[in-house]
């Protein structure tokens, strides 16, 4: 039998019966709502959002050109709330929010979302858990029985643990010991953060994995699978007040959980260069990664660092790439890595090459080492700069074009800026950075103490 | 996809380093379908579906009821013609400002095996009036995309950016099609890469089956079932090849042009006749006949064929079941369709509930119809660990034979046409979406309203059906194909299928 708290158990019980949403009415669950309209380049986002006196936030955005929507439901915590020895515990956990609960069996939630032509899934992040589906939007009732029937009773046994522990190694042999450059990549931004809550792997170690018990489950989903630590975003075919009803109907019985503990800020300082060189046996030919901590997603100069970064990196006719690939011929592909290798808290920039063969990593550091310089010292073109800008824009654009991306950057917009409508103010701050900016950040981050890898084809 | 697999671009591709960094969602069912939100974070990790056996005994209490379904539109398109017969579609959609253009000229990899790839590749290497560096710059600093690659029936130069750059982005994607120059020097390039990624790709199980399969599927010479591409087919290739090839299919009235996005037809038209108002079109007796229209006899094997192909010390089999079936335009396709999803696609199927889930024979089953213009194939494709190769094709043909022995109990049946008709709307949400299903209803010659009722189509499929269209085109004597340890796989296949003809192919396919 699993173990649960006693309140919650109480909780679950009363729901089934229905005694909950008929001891309160409809809209007494609901204790504050609100709007949050976000317009860039005529682009809009008119966000309608509640509260529930548990504390579950709800991100409404209508949008009936296709009867279908998109729901999306983020959990704060992800792998960087992992304890020491549980690494891979928060993925771990998504798995077992698909074995069932009390009035769902295992496989269950998959079988009734794609049965009715929708589509489900999940992702884990080191800062997130999110869990997302699209359905025709007649199936709105099932979908939020779904999700609250998981919520409140999720069933956590032995037989369904050890068999996702399982289905997760199979996953990391396939996804990610089976492939070239991924692990010591991961292994590589895991060291640069040690010591930090991104100073492991998201997918985890085998042992820790092994370690894992059942008790381990039930700790972390009394903990952080509550619903004042959850932000829910419905994007599409739905009407407002229909969400509001429905969503107090299904989760208004659950009550509210223990506040998270706040994560602490991350230290960006580097005191001396950081660099690795491995061997990957699955490799063909070398990669090669520089770059540099920089800035928090958080941090007023993020946006200024990512432009600098891209105008430097990001496609054939920027600056380091057209160097070193048409000019020079000195590597095959060069690519700005953006957000990987850290997290919201924590950010490194940086890009990634893979050399012509015989061309050396010291001589393509001897280039960056020259443009890096050129940077600091000029700064870049206005035209560079509105390239950047243009990109970003581009991708921003683009990432709001489908209910599922609208519904995806709403959750994370309000889970870590409180601002469902971010994709469109931060694309606004990318729009306001100007080259005396980058200038400066360059001065500022491009220091002398590079982090540098050298993945070269075991031998 | 077992025909993209084959092809060089894809190949081609698959060296890119944009993979690297993708870890991408699980894939939809519905192979025509593109899933727009595909790419997501490296460090995300996502669940494989779960086990989908319900335990005896426990009664679950059903999920709440759909409320009434609301009716999907297929947008209207609107179309217009240049003078040169330059064929133009418009699908609008206001959401946000960006447009997407799709030129789609008539040639492909069944035109050549080789030039209709280097053809495309090269578009960007250079026009009369820009350098490569040149067109990178332009299209790079408004963040849009201009990019060509060819398929099997089709080659298409795809862009993207905002609306106010719509303008450029057909004046450049014009400048490549019209005046591209094909430097020497690039194909050179070219060729070195296309080598590259073929040495790369016939190391790969997946590969070597897609391609035998194919070879063994369709008559000698057909485009669909070519065998392996060659190093010295790739250094034969000369600069005036491409030219020749470009000159011959590159026209006006051999393409047509899909613009999506927050564009009208009366905004789109005056920027369309700029760009493309003078591109020459094709004396139609110049423009070759379609090479599918050359194979008029298809013949089905007579005896149960295995083709085994040796990799010794594969710890995996990698294994195909199947046979030729029917063009895209058949008026059985839907019948098949949803056969075909009682079967094998996606994890509610039998394949996938039983060999994965129930027994536990392999990571990942599923079975595709695959589109052509000419008769594609119906095909179950697995892999498997060594000793349990026996096992698993003892599996796929119990399954095939329950296909056409028996119809299908009522509850699956509905199951699988809800699914079908219900997920409809999720293909029709984006601009491109909808491109990629204009796409198809040309390609394949569909007819007009194809889309419009085909949830009508679906639902027109009765239960009878699905077992007549198994009888017709899920085969009791089908091509098999397993690459893997042939001393270890053979004996199982002669414990499995005894009746079995085993032909032994090396790893280059060569046979033995």
């Amino acid at each position: 039998m699993p173990k649960r708290s006693v309140w919650r158990r109480l909780a679950a019980l009363l729901a089934l019966f229905g005694v909950m949403s008929l001891a309160s009415t409809a809209e007494a669950g609901v204790i504050s709502e609100g709007k949050k309209v976000g317009t860039v380049l005529g682009i809009e986002m008119k966000v309608r959002h509640f509260t529930l006196g548990n504390g579950l936030r709800v991100y409404v955005l209508e949008d009936h050109s296709t009867p279908m929507f998109a729901m999306h439901i983020a959990y704060h915590v992800g792998s960087r709330d992992e304890k020491a020895g549980r690494t891979g515990f928060a993925h771990l956990f998504e798995h077992m929010m698909f074995k069932g609960s009390e009035n769902v069996p295992e496989g269950g939630h998959f079988r009734n979302i794609q049965g009715a032509g929708g589509t489900v899934n999940a992702f884990t992040t080191a800062d997130v858990t999110q869990y997302h589906q699209t359905v025709p939007s007649h199936y709105l009732d099932m979908v939020l029985w779904l999700e609250s029937d998981r919520l409140q009773s999720l069933a956590v046994t032995e037989e369904n643990f050890d068999n996702q522990r399982d289905a997760v190694k199979e996953e990391k042999a396939m996804r990610y010991d089976n492939q070239p450059y991924l692990l010591p990549l991961q292994e590589f931004f895991a060291a640069a953060w040690s010591g930090t809550g991104y100073g492991h792997m998201t997918i985890g170690s085998e042992a820790d994995l092994t370690a894992a018990s059942t008790a381990d489950v039930q700790l972390f989903f009394d903990s952080y699978y509550v619903p004042n630590n959850a932000v829910m975003a419905i994007v599409g075919d739905v009407d407002y007040e229909e969400v509001k009803r429905k969503v107090d109907q299904y989760f208004g019985g659950l009550a509210k959980g223990p506040e998270r503990t706040p994560r602490p800020s991350i230290d960006h300082a580097v005191d001396e260069p950081f660099s690795r060189v491995v061997e990957d046996r699955l490799a063909r030919q070398p990669l090669y990664l520089l770059g540099w901590k920089t800035v928090s997603r958080r941090s007023p100069d993020y946006q200024a660092v990512r432009l600098m970064m891209n105008a430097m990196l990001r496609g054939d006719s920027s600056r380091l790439t057209r160097l070193l690939k048409d000019d020079k011929r000195m590597v095959v592909a060069s690519i700005p890595t953006d957000s990987m290798g850290g997290g919201i808290d924590a950010g490194m920039s940086a890009g990634a090459f893979v050399p012509v063969p015989g061309t050396t990593f010291g001589a393509i550091q001897d280039v960056v080492r020259t443009e890096v310089s050129k940077v600091k010292k000029r700064g870049i073109s206005g035209k560079e700069l509105q390239k950047a800008q243009n990109q970003i824009t581009v991708d921003v654009v683009s990432s709001l074009s489908t209910n599922n991306g609208r519904a995806r950057e709403i959750a994370g917009g309000a889970l870590f800026f409180d601002d469902p409508t971010y994709a469109l103010t931060e694309l606004k701050k990318y729009r306001q950075v100007s080259t005396r900016d980058i200038t400066r950040v360059a001065n500022k981050y491009l220091t002398d103490n590079w982090l540098t890898l050298e993945i070269v084809p075991e031998r | 996809m077992t025909t993209t697999t084959r092809h060089l671009a894809t190949r081609i591709a698959s060296l890119g380093l944009g993979l690297l960094f993708a870890v991408s969602a699980c894939k939809t069912g519905n192979g025509e379908t593109n899933n727009p939100d595909g790419a997501s974070n490296a460090n995300e990790v996502e669940p494989t579906p779960a086990k989908t056996i319900a335990k005896p005994g426990r009664v679950w209490p059903p999920p709440p009821p759909p409320t009434a379904p609301k009716p999907v539109k297929f947008p209207k398109i609107a179309d217009f013609r240049l003078d040169n017969d330059l064929a133009v579609y418009v699908i609008e959609n206001h959401e946000v400002p960006i447009v997407s253009a799709q030129l789609v000229v008539r040639c492909g990899y069944m035109d050549h095996e080789y030039l209709s790839g280097f053809t495309a590749s090269m578009l960007g290497e250079g026009t009369r009036s820009r350098s490569k560096a040149k067109l990178d710059e332009a299209i790079e600093f408004v963040g849009g995309t201009l990019i060509a690659g060819s398929g099997m029936h089709v080659s298409t130069v795809f862009s993207r950016s905002l609306r106010d750059d719509l303008k450029l982005s057909l004046l450049l994607m014009a400048d490549e099609v019209q005046n591209a120059t094909f430097p020497a020097g690039a194909l050179t390039k070219l060729k070195a890469q296309a080598k590259a990624s073929l040495r790369m790709a016939t190391s790969q199980p997946d590969v070597l089956a897609d391609t035998l399969f194919g070879m063994a599927v369709y008559p000698a010479g057909h485009p669909y079932g070519r065998p392996l591409a060659t190093n010295s087919a790739i250094d034969s290739i000369g600069i005036e090849d491409v030219r020749r090839f470009h000159k011959t299919f590159y026209r006006s009235n051999n393409a047509f042009l899909l613009l999506s996005g927050d564009i009208t037809a009366a905004e789109a038209k005056p920027l369309v006749q700029r760009a493309f108002g003078e591109w020459t079109a094709a004396e139609l007796k110049d423009l070759p006949a379609n090479p599918l229209n050359g194979f008029t006899r298809y013949e089905l094997p007579q005896k149960l064929n295995v083709h085994l192909v040796n990799r010794p010390g594969s710890a995996q089999a990698s294994i195909r079941v199947g046979n030729l079936a029917m063009a895209r335009n058949h008026e059985d396709w839907a019948a098949l369709e949803v056969a075909n999803g009682i079967l094998g696609a996606g994890p509610n199927s039998r394949l996938f509930a039983d060999l994965r889930e129930e027994q536990g024979l392999t990571y990942g089953i599923s079975s595709a119809v695959e589109p052509g213009q000419a008769p594609g194939t119906f095909s179950i494709s697995t892999q498997t660990r060594t000793p349990t190769t026996g096992a698993i094709i003892a599996g796929i043909f119990e399954h095939i034979a329950q296909m056409r022995n028996e119809d299908p109990p009522r509850a699956e049946f509905e199951t699988v046409v809800r699914q079908n008709v219900g997920s409809f709307p999720l293909q029709v949400e984006t601009p491109q979406q909808i491109v990629g299903k204009v796409r198809t209803q040309i390609i394949y010659g569909l007819p007009a309203n194809y889309w419009q009722s085909y949830r009508d189509n679906i639902t027109r499929v009765e239960l009878k059906d699905v077992r007549q269209a198994a009888l017709r085109y899920i085969h009791a004597l089908p091509v098999v194909v397993v690459v893997g340890d042939a001393d270890e796989i053979r004996p199982q296949i002669k414990r499995v299928l005894p009746t079995a003809n085993v032909i032994e192919y090396d790893n280059q396919l060569r046979k033995q």
